[in-house]
């Protein structure tokens, strides 16, 4: 599991437990580190000293948080820094708790994410034993090429969406009249022929489906859209309802120079309220990324 | 000016001092498999979580540093009643090499003060370096042991 680049801060660890450690993890543990005081194995011992049962090693505690960093956070995790107060004792055979979240990003750029993590230990009865407090760096997720099986399924090539209707206010289209260079809109009740592209749910933010591609760790060089191509059987008007259905017909990567280029093709039909087809647009957008080499051909589907 | 006995505060002795120039026995350390593979599975027989042994690193090349500083000959205060290890640190600035490296401890500190029940507590910090063969400082790490009084009623 790798952390997603962003939203870490404050990041809850998945709970670890109940762990139940026993006296052979005990003696195992005596033998790595030439520990050899016997109440952390030996019950007679422990008694002896005022115990209940035999202590866990602080320092077995915190080897056991170390090594659950790699389990939150991923294999890839260098801990540069790691302190741990045992503030209670946990004893062989008795339930323990692990939790930590993420504290602080120190930093973040394109390779590596530096945090700070708080760890605790709970025993049974729900008390801190251990705190710990860690600052480690994760390697981002390396990737050298665009997820093309992900991205079918969140585009799920063939299916319509939809339908998203829109009405055509006077306000919008005159807006819009100014924003393309008409200085003096007409009182006409069509609106202008390129409005059409304004009825596009993935424009207007209605349809987000393949949003993760901008959160990719690759490194991106440009985009926008490539094509747009409207068919309409008449014009529109103000006050009318529009429904728009959106399907994904395509997605395909070209080679261009040392740029990978991802097209994401659809189409949407436009209908007015009796449900008759006034347009049908094609509408390419791309992403440019700079990847390592892509081998074979020069389109890849 | 009123002391504030429940902070910490150097411990004012001779012995304090003599101790505090104290430095224990260079050793040469590298991670020992058998050590390592012991270490493994007492935390992964308990933990199932723990499935992939990760590369060595100053954890695994020092696991218990306050064992480690007093298997150096550095003493500990056993002065009061109970002594009990109070926690652990690790600083790792650049990847173990695979020769050995120079341990080198000492005690960091030693300080004193009064718990809420104005019992008395010494607090003993161990350092140990670890060095590469050309002197480059590859971690540090830190042990601390507590000595202190216990209440009364739970004196034997």
């Amino acid at each position: 599991m790798i952390l997603d680049i962003k939203d870490k801060n404050g990041f809850v660890f998945e709970e670890i437990g109940p762990v139940r450690c026993s006296i052979e993890d005990m003696v195992r543990w005596a033998g790595s580190c030439d520990d050899f005081t016997n109440f952390h194995y030996e019950a007679s011992a422990a008694q002896a000293r005022g115990f209940r049962a035999p202590v866990i090693n602080g320092p077995w505690k915190a080897m056991v948080i170390r090594n659950l960093l790699n389990v939150w956070l991923g294999s890839e995790v260098k801990t540069l820094k790691f302190s741990i107060k045992y503030l209670d004792t946990d004893f062989v055979g008795e339930e323990m708790y692990m939790n930590g979240r993420v504290i602080e990003v120190i930093s973040d750029s394109d390779d590596f994410v530096q945090l700070k993590c708080e760890i605790k230990i709970t025993n049974g009865e729900q008390k801190v034993t251990t705190e710990a407090h860690c600052e480690v760096q994760v390697q981002a997720e390396q990737i050298s090429e665009i997820p093309m099986a992900r991205l079918l399924e969140v585009l799920e090539i063939g299916t319509p969406k939809g339908p998203f209707v829109y009405e055509i206010a006077k306000t919008d289209v005159e807006r819009y009249s100014r924003v393309i260079g008409k200085k003096n809109p007409t009182d006409s009740e069509f609106v202008p022929t390129t409005f059409f592209g304004a009825l596009d749910p993935i424009e207007r933010r209605d349809l987000c489906v393949d949003d993760f591609l901008l959160e990719l760790p690759l490194k991106k060089v440009g985009g926008g859209n490539a094509f747009n191509k409207v068919v309409y059987k008449r014009p529109l008007k103000t006050g009318e309802k529009i429904s728009v259905t959106t399907t994904y017909v395509d997605a395909y990567i070209k080679k261009s120079g040392n740029r990978t280029l991802l097209f994401r093709v659809r189409e949407n039909i436009m209908a007015d309220e009796l449900g008759i087809q006034v347009a049908h647009s094609r509408n390419g957008h791309v992403l440019a990324f700079a990847l390592p080499s892509l081998s074979g051909s020069e389109a890849v589907k | 000016m009123e002391q504030n006995h429940q902070a910490w505060h150097s411990l004012d002795s001779a012995e304090a001092a003599n101790l505090l120039a104290s430095v224990g026995t260079v050793k040469y350390v590298s991670a020992n498999t058998h050590k390592t593979s012991l270490a493994w599975s007492s935390i992964s027989r308990p933990v199932h979580e723990l499935q992939v042994q990760p590369p060595v690193d100053l954890f695994l090349i020092c696991p218990d540093p306050l064992i480690f500083a007093l298997s150096c000959g550095l003493p500990r205060s056993r002065t009061l009643d109970k002594q009990i290890d109070g926690g652990s640190e690790w600083e790792q600035f650049h990847d173990i090499p695979s020769t050995p490296l120079t341990a080198i401890s000492r005690i960091a500190s030693i300080q004193e003060r009064r718990t809420s029940d104005m019992r008395h507590m010494i607090r003993s910090i161990y350092e140990i370096e670890f060095r590469n063969s050309e002197g480059k400082l590859i971690g540090i790490a830190r042990g601390t042991s507590l000595d202190f009084e216990v209440a009364t009623g739970e004196k034997q």
